[in-house]
């Protein structure tokens, strides 16, 4: 029989147990005699298919289930490979997410002098860009309907203030646009014209108290 | 008859699985993911507490809720304390300096590992796509020999003092299972990116233009090269295709470098008109899985020539 002989190491050497790859044969071990007559009898081959076996499943669960949820069904998986492979982040790939570009919070402060102004949680004035992506992907979570993360969120931003405000307007704001309607060159498309905002709810300084928008009277 | 044909189709499924590797391709992986790790890290640094402490923008308990996985593992959620919470991310530099100079890089890579694990469950609204990149680099790399070249628990035995290639009657062959499971790995990440790149948006060119991307001073600011819309449609639709066709040509040996050049100057492009070196860079040390062994041990050998590093 034309059988693969294996001529590897023990996969202990491969772990590192044992000093130089293979230098650890495994009959060195001092292992009962009836164990070492039940270990002979295996074929050789029988642990590196196991683990093949193993690695196809592990690449046939990456396959169905990419960053963690099927694309066509929409099932998600726990198993735990997944667990150690991914997190369920799709946008592996390198290009803007959904926070650097569509979805993100804005607040209107109105403060004690009477002034008002307008931020936008990311401030995308953060550097390094690493450091923005998270801050990105932190507001297009904010920007959905989560009222918690909303109250947190604006005390955050209430205690980075100089001054304490008068009031606080947090909205979610999501672009949105006609995609017959703009033509290039893109630069003179007015952005202005697609911005969609909502608001989640107020900030009263006076008694420090958030109040959120009730989810009906946001649209 | 049967027994032999049987034999020999297992023989050929473990010659596709086990193969030797080269322990500078092993290394130059441990070194590339290394770094980018440190600095992902050393990012972290900036708004540990914003994004990890009590303190921070987020109700933790709210973002537990969030995260997709029911069980939320995270070493983070120990130490509440500041105090505690730097200390464990100053465990998580060190560990992190031990893999890439190669200390322990089998339980550095899986400590590793299970810290940025951590940081992924503590807060899953922070999650980008590299950090889903190099929890699968670090996995498969907790597998692999990769100390055992260009690091300082590398054996004084090596071949050569960069720690060439061993004779091919000592080649380990356990190794080559990981790096094939980063290899096919890799090829399904472009697959789906190609897919879930079909769609309006990015067809229609918006990640080159879009106003949000445009403000935060990224190159695409300079926008003469987008003024064609037949240009970055030509762009969007090529991009789509090579993911989708990366995975199949990768494996042609007459196309491999060719293909592995293209995905290089994509990624570098990419990472600058984006603002994501980090993550396209990881993609490129990931992509030195596909180059052949010997070839990275010449490589080597040359480069420790100029550099003077082979005598004695």
């Amino acid at each position: 029989m034309d059988r693969l002989k294996w001529q590897g190491p023990s996969i202990l050497a491969w772990f590192g147990l044992g000093g130089r790859a293979g230098a650890i044969p495994g009959r060195r071990w001092d292992r009962p005699a009836q164990l070492r007559r039940w270990v002979s009898r295996i074929p050789p081959e029988v642990a590196p298919l196991a683990l093949t076996v193993l690695a196809a499943l592990h690449l046939i669960g990456v396959g169905l289930f990419p960053g963690g949820t099927n694309p066509v069904f929409g099932w998600q998986t726990e198993s735990a490979f997944s667990y150690l492979t991914y997190f369920a982040r799709p946008d592996a790939f390198g290009l803007p997410g959904p926070g650097e570009r569509e979805n993100f919070l804005v607040y209107k402060i109105f403060a004690q002098d009477g002034t008002t102004l307008e931020g936008i949680f990311p401030d995308s004035r953060v550097r390094p860009r690493l450091r923005y992506e998270r801050w990105a992907s932190a507001g297009n979570l904010a920007a959905t309907d989560v009222p918690e993360l909303h109250a947190a969120i604006m005390s955050f931003v209430v205690d980075k203030l100089p001054e304490p405000p008068l009031r606080v307007e947090l909205f979610s704001a999501h672009w949105t646009w006609d995609r017959n309607a703009f033509k290039n060159p893109w630069h003179k498309f007015n952005p202005g014209q697609s911005l969609q905002k909502r608001m989640l709810g107020t900030f009263n300084g006076l008694t420090r108290t958030w109040t959120p928008t009730p989810r009906g009277a946001r649209e | 008859m049967t027994d032999q044909r049987s034999g020999s189709r297992v023989a050929i499924w473990l010659r596709f699985w086990f193969f030797p590797v080269s322990l500078n391709q092993l290394a130059l992986l441990r070194v590339g993911v290394g770094l980018i790790l440190l600095y992902t890290l050393f990012v972290y640094s900036f708004d540990l507490d914003a994004h990890f402490s009590a303190s921070g923008w987020s109700n933790l308990a709210a973002l537990g809720e969030l995260d997709p996985w029911s069980w939320h593992f995270s070493v983070l959620d120990w130490f509440p304390n500041p105090f505690w919470l730097w200390c464990v991310h100053l465990l998580a530099i060190l560990t992190a300096m031990a893999f890439l100079i190669g200390i322990l890089p089998l339980w550095s890579a899986a400590l590793s590992l299970v810290i940025l694990i951590s940081y992924g469950h503590s807060n899953p609204a922070v999650l980008v796509g590299l950090d889903s990149l190099l929890l699968t680099a670090l996995f498969y790399l907790a597998l692999l020999p990769s100390g055992r070249a260009l690091g300082l628990m590398a054996p004084p035995a090596a071949p050569t003092p960069l720690g060439g290639s061993l004779p091919e009657e000592d080649r380990v062959p356990w190794p080559g299972l990981p790096l094939r499971l980063i290899q096919i790995h890799l090829c399904l990440i472009y697959f789906f990116s190609g897919l879930a790149n079909m769609d309006p948006d990015w067809l229609a060119g918006v990640d080159f233009w879009h106003p949000r991307l445009l403000e935060t001073g990224l190159p695409l600011a300079r926008d003469t090269l987008w003024l064609q819309a037949r240009w970055s449609g030509l762009l969007a639709y090529g991009a789509i295709l090579f993911c989708l066709f990366l995975p199949v040509f990768v494996w042609l040996d007459r196309f491999r470098y060719w293909v592995l050049g293209l995905a290089v100057a994509a990624h570098l492009a990419m990472g600058v008109i984006w603002g994501k070196l980090p993550q396209n860079l990881l993609m490129i040390v990931l992509l030195l899985s596909f180059v052949r062994p010997h070839h990275v041990d010449l490589l080597v050998e040359r480069v420790g020539e100029l550099l003077g590093l082979d005598e004695g």
